[in-house]
Parts: C-alpha cells; structure tokens; sequence
C-alpha cells in the first residue's frame, strides 16, 4: 500500500511560484519584465532601456549596458553594438547583407565570424550572451531569487539559425529557456490580453534593426498566426545611415569624424523629428540641422519598403484589407511620425499604439512566460506559423520546397530518398531556407550526411527523411532507412550551427576563471530538471494515476519516483540525470496511456463537435 | 498511439468529401490544439513532450491538408490508395489547347488591358466552377481516376486565377 502524502504546511503558496521573465533581446536596446501582481520592468541605472552594448576596455575587461555606454568615452576602449543583425549569419552573409559593417571580423570559422577587439575574438553568441547574464543579473540582484526561466523574443523572420544562435547564447548564459516568441507575437498578447478585443490584426513592428510584420487572428484566449514576412535586416539602423552619409555629404567639416560618433548625432536628429520639426545638434562648431520634410524624403524609400512587405503579409493571409481590424505598431522606429499617416493612407484602418512600443514585446514575454510557468490559469494559446520555407537542395542547384511559409508549427514532413549506385552507403542531403528557385539564393542550414545505408541495388533503398519544426520555429532532422519494412535509425549528423558539445566548451571557456562554476551550474541544470519531472508525474498520479494504473505498474513508477527524489539534494548531477532517465523510461507508457485517454475523450465528442 | 492512424477527416470528425465545412473545421482544429499543443506541456515530462510535439504537428498537418482545395482532393486520393507518379501528365488534347492559350495571354499581359484580363479572369473562374460539378460527380462515383484528371485541371486554373488576380492588382 502506497502511503499518502501531506504537503508540508509551512511551504507557502508562494513559494510555488516561479520566478520567470520575458526578456525582449533588442538591436539597440533589451527590455526584462516579470508579472507578480502587475508587470515590472527590471532597471538599469533607473532605465528600463538596457543598451545592447558592450564595452572592453584596454586590459580586456568587459562591460555591459548602461555601464558600457559611460565606459564608451574613454577613447582606448571599444564598443560593440548592434549585435542582433548578425546573429546566425555566416561571414558572407554579412559582406552579402550589411555593408556598412562596423568591425573586424576574424572569418577563420566560416560559420561562426569573431569580431575582433584588441586581443578579444568575440562571436555574435558570446556578446548576446553577456547582454543576456547582464539582463539575468539585473533581475536577480533587484528581486534576490535564482531565476527559474525566461521567455526570449526572436524577430518572426529569423530563420532557423539566427534562433538557434539567440537559444545558445541564453544557454550560455545560464538562462533557461521556457521558449522563443515571436515578437509580433508577443506584441499581440500584451494588446489581447489587455483590450480582449477580438478580429484580425495586422502588427507592424519596427525595431532598431530589424522589421517584422505579423497578420493574426484573436479570438477567445486564441492568437492564431495567418502570415508573417520581414526584413532581418532593415531597422532604425538603416536610417540612422542614411542620414549618417546626409551629414558627410552636407556637412565638410565633418567629414572626419569616426563611424559611431555620427551614429550618434544621426539618433539625437532622428528623435528630435519625432516631436518637432526642426532638429539641430551642434557638434563643436557646427549646427546640423535637418527638417521634417527633408528627413521624410531621405527615409521614405525604407518606409515604402516595410509598406510592401506589409501588403505582401496580408495578402499571403488571405484577408481583405477591410477585414483588417488595427494595425498594432510596435518598436522604437515606428515613433517616425511619416510612418502612421501613410499606413492610415494605404490601408485605411485605425492605428493601435495606447502600449509603449518599446515595453509592449517584453510585455507580452512576460505575460507568455507566467503562463507556461503554470504561475497564472490564464488560458491562451499561441498558433505560430513557420517564417520561411524549407527545402532541400536537388539535382541543378534548385530548391525543393518541404515545408512551405506560413504553415502553422509545430509541423513534420517526411521525404523519401533513394541511392544513385549500386551499394552507395551514404547520402548527402543539403537542408536550406527561403523562399527563392535557387539554393544559392536561400540561406544553407547545413548538410546532412546519412550513414550507414545497407547495401543495396540503387534506387532501392528507402530513406525516409524527418523534418520536425518545433513551436519556437526550430528544425530537427532524423532519418530511417525502412525498405522491406524494417525500420532502422540512420545518423545524421548536422554540420551546422553549433554542436551540443561545441555550446559546453564555450560554457566551459566562459567559466574558466572559475572552475567549480560549471560544476555548480551542471548540479543546478540537473536539480531543476529533476524537480520538474518530479512535480510534472506527482501530478499526473494524483490525477490518474489509481485510474490508469495497477498496483505493480504504480509501484514500478512509484519507487522510482522516490529513488529520484531521495537523491535530487546529493551534490551529483550525473547521478540525477541518470535517476531522470530512469524514471521518465518507466513511466513512458503511463504517460501514452494519459495521452490516448485525453485524445479519445475529446475525439469521442465531449470537446470535438461532431458529424451532423 | 492511435491518433495516428487516424484520417483527417476522422480527426476533425469531418465526413469524407471534397467539400468540407470550414467553421467546423476551424472550430475543432483550436479545441484539438487547445489540448495539444506543446506550450500546454511546458511543465510536462520530457516523453509526454514529445507526444504533445508529434500531435500538434500531426493536428497542424491535418489542418493544412484540409483548408486547401487541392490538398484536400490530393489527401481523398490518398486515402483510396489512388497515387500516380507525378510525372505522368494529362492526355487531353483541348487542355493542351488551353494551356498553350494561357501561357500566350500571360507573356504579354503587360499589353493587355485591365477589361481583357478581367475577362479572361471571369472565364478562368467559370472554368473552375464547371470543373468542381465533374469532380463531385467523380466522388460520388467512385471514379478516382476521373477525379485525379480533375485536380490536375484544378491545379492550373487555380495557379492562373492568381496570376491574373495579381495583374489585377487585388489583394
């Protein structure tokens, strides 16, 4: 007889609640926020406006945020900005997209381009993950608890390796990661949840360097993706260009001055125009001085460029623009006044912007983040769509098409191959993302190579290919070769992105100085794993478990139950992770049978209408 | 798990036919997703995760098969274990006609006047509408064959409508 069990009195409620964050990983600047009883913005030198920037110094020490932007002035010490838009871009693709690009790059690992600074080679990954630690940092001094998970938003356009380029960094800097969001998406919660308005709505979301449109549906708690288009690389940035090269060719005194230095009389015009219109910055001498009229036509080819992706997003959803209820701005550029009066001319709807287009992602982070934390009952859910097709390379350099844009996620595809020689053992599969006819002109995922293929005729061999798309937009593969109806695994090895042991050897570097870190860090992982196993199956068996469950089968389940939870305090994460296994193995059939019930129940029409 | 062998349109409890009932599609694909969908099983044990990961998509498959027309006629064969090599290619001679006419109007529809192309778009539209009585009368009888010439067909008008809606200039 198994004995019951009595929740400890003195353990609160409120101890069950997790502490978690949405965190909005922005070009120029990131935002966190929790929700306890209302939303609260973690600060940084009393702004909730993080700078992503960072600062090294001459004797290579590293600052972050507002601290980097004082550290900035000192001439010997280097800044790094701006580094979302190359995330997951190779170093040709930074040539091919951003020619303006400010730093050194160390192009030696093609994949993974360092920037240099001084001595330092830093990737995109490391210097997002040090904005991330900053970020965690933050939280937790001002809250003083561990923070037990984070939800991260991504520009919808980011393909697969920019996604999983942001998951490593935040694995890098110790964050768990509950998910990654959408930030149209995300700006659409926050709206939702706020107004329970419902319809069809476009979010025009204009960032500091990227540009993202989303068309959704919300209905009752149900925010339903329809299409999503963007440019991953068009954002405040290319404005502040554009009147960074206005200036030089205007102003030859200050033809001179160095690259940021402009930048940054270009931001102060720039926001000056939102309110006025006339905007000055004296720099020693000189007044610059740019007006509304001027500066509009400087920027209305961009403006007319997020335009035409907008009208290309509504029409891939398959809406009427008078279906169209409001268009939801988001983002610090959308303060350019030009941009509201001409989406009210072209598509003749009304103009949502009552939330701070700059807090509203991490807003809806936050709310995303409380709810999959099980702190809140609040019931929504999220239908995400896939940003860019996938396909694979055949014969001629052209794509085929698997999965197409704008599918709802999580999707699987499967594709069949053959061999094109007698006893061929292995197969080369080029897995790319895009839109156009030729691979070339997409970006390449990688190369998956298939071993181990039997012996065989060729054209006989039956390989099936799996494309599994998880719901934050991320691809996994895996392949079985199944001729004559036997099924068997084939490995696949991606070349791509960065492997599980390449993240624990920058986890590894990161720590290096201290070396009982990354044994703390794997204990903590192992700890809060194991805990999440433990409360996820004491729940299901106090559900069902007397229901679904004999007495052997429950005592199977039980007792390694408690070999895990006697041993989740010992200071030995292998010992937990293997405890983990054990149990999530005896218990994968109970977890079926909870499954098959709950899909039988539903389809036996207790939820599902039926047949008329 | 059983849910995967189930049909689409078992899993949306649709009855098999090339029409379907959007609302109720639409309404039982969010109450099937309000179940399965990974997020509901964030705090879930990893395998039952994976479940959840393998149903939405499944569910998610399903939805995209049955919204569209095409799909949906293509899924109708399927299930009749009714597949042909996609190489093989209609034999019909006023089709072929047809064809040709299409790809002669659009190389030169920058010539053509809005009037022309709307014609042409009209007729295009009648097309289609002819060609879904013969496919019903095909399901109806069973003819798959007659209903696979029928989404080939399909395919085309479909294909050009858009082409001409866009020279249009509608969204």
């Amino acid at each position: 007889m198994s004995l019951l069990q009595i929740s400890d009195p003195d353990i609160s409620k409120k101890d069950l609640v997790k502490f978690v964050v949405g965190i909005d990983l922005g070009t120029t600047n990131s935002l966190i926020a929790t929700i306890a009883e209302t939303l609260l913005f973690f600060e940084d030198q009393k702004s909730p406006m993080i700078p992503s920037i960072i600062n090294i110094n001459n004797k290579g020490e590293i600052s972050v945020g507002q601290k980097a932007v004082n550290a900035s002035n000192k001439s010997e010490n280097y800044n790094i900005s701006s580094i979302k838009r190359i995330m997951g871009l190779s170093a040709a693709d930074i040539e091919d997209k951003l020619k303006n690009f400010p730093y050194e790059l160390d192009v030696s690992n093609e994949k993974l381009p360092l920037i240099k600074v001084g001595n330092n080679k830093l990737s995109a990954i490391d210097i997002s993950s040090k904005i991330l630690s900053h970020l965690k940092d933050l939280a937790e001094k001002k809250e003083n608890k561990r923070l037990d998970g984070a939800v991260i938003t991504v520009p919808a356009y980011f393909n697969d390796l920019q996604r999983q380029a942001t998951k490593n960094a935040a694995k890098l800097s110790g964050i768990n990661i509950l998910r990654l969001l959408n930030e149209p998406t995300a700006a659409a919660i926050a709206y939702g949840l706020e107004s329970k308005s419902t319809g069809t709505f476009v979010v025009y979301d204009f960032g500091g360097g990227t540009f993202d449109v989303s068309v959704l549906t919300l209905e009752k708690g149900i925010f339903k993706v329809l299409s999503t288009d963007g440019d991953t690389c068009l954002g405040g940035d290319d404005i502040d260009d554009i009147i960074c090269n206005w200036i030089k060719d205007n102003y030859t005194s200050l033809h001179k001055t160095n690259y940021l230095s402009l930048k940054k009389i270009a931001c102060q015009l720039k926001e000056q125009l939102s309110y006025d219109d006339i905007a000055e910055v004296t720099v020693d001498t000189t007044v610059i001085s740019l007006n509304v009229d001027k500066f509009n036509n400087l920027v209305n080819k961009i403006i007319d460029r997020t335009l035409d992706i907008t009208k290309n997003a509504i029409k891939e959803s398959h809406q009427r623009i008078s279906n169209i209820k409001d268009i939801i701005l988001v983002g610090g550029s959308t303060r350019i006044r030009c941009i509201k009066s001409k989406l009210k001319t072209e598509f003749k709807c009304s103009i949502l912007n009552d939330i701070d287009p700059d807090k509203v992602v991490a807003h809806g982070a936050a709310i995303q983040a409380n709810i999959l934390s099980g702190n809140c009952k609040e019931d929504i859910l999220l239908l995400d769509v896939l940003p860019l097709s996938l396909g694979i390379e055949t014969y001629g350099g052209l794509s085929e098409k698997i999965i197409h844009r704008n599918t709802p996620i999580p999707i699987n595809a499967k594709k069949t191959f053959t061999t094109f020689k007698d006893g061929q053992s292995k197969l080369l599969v080029h897995v790319i993302q895009g839109e156009r006819e030729m691979v070339e002109h997409c970006s390449s995922l990688g190369e998956f190579i298939l071993n181990d293929i039997p012996s065989m005729v060729s054209g006989v061999p039956r390989i099936v290919v799996e494309f599994q798309v998880d719901a934050d937009g991320i691809l996994s593969v895996t392949a079985t070769e199944n001729i004559s109806g036997v099924s068997s695994s084939i490995e696949v090895k991606p070349s791509y992105g960065l492997s599980d042991s390449e993240i624990t050897k920058m986890i590894e570097a990161s720590n290096s100085s201290a070396k009982g870190d990354v044994f703390l860090r794997k204990l903590n992982e192992s700890k809060v794993e194991g805990e999440r196993v433990i409360y996820a199956l004491e729940q299901a068996l106090d559900r069902d478990g007397n229901d679904l469950l004999n007495a052997t089968e429950l005592n199977l389940i039980t007792a390694a139950l408690n070999d895990l939870k006697n041993n989740i305090s010992l200071k030995d994460p292998e010992k937990i992770n293997k405890l983990i296994i054990k149990l999530e193995t005896v218990s994968e059939f109970y977890v079926e049978r909870r499954m098959n019930r709950s899909i039988k129940s539903m389809i036996a029409g207790k939820g599902i209408d039926d047949i008329l | 798990m059983d849910i995967f062998k189930k049909n689409y349109f078992d899993l949306f409890r649709l009855r098999i036919d090339t029409k379907i009932d959007p609302d109720r599609l639409e309404k039982n694909y969010k109450l099937l997703q309000e179940q399965f969908h990974p997020d509901k099983y964030a705090s879930a044990t990893n395998h039952e995760k994976r479940i959840a990961l393998q149903i939405s998509s499944f569910v998610n498959d399903g939805y995209r098969t049955l919204s569209d027309l095409p799909e949906r006629i293509n899924y109708i064969l399927k299930i009749n274990n009714f597949e042909k090599d996609e190489s093989i290619t209609l034999k019909d001679e006023d089709f072929l006609h047809e064809q040709i006419e299409y790809s002669e109007f659009l190389i030169d529809i920058e010539n053509k006047t809005n009037k022309e192309i709307s014609k042409k778009h009209i007729k295009n539209s009648d097309k289609m509408i002819n060609l879904l009585a013969v496919l019903d009368k095909a399901f109806v009888g069973n003819n798959f064959e007659e209903m696979w010439k029928c989404l080939s067909k399909l395919r085309f008008y479909l294909k050009h409508g858009k082409k001409l809606s866009e020279a249009m200039g509608d969204i």
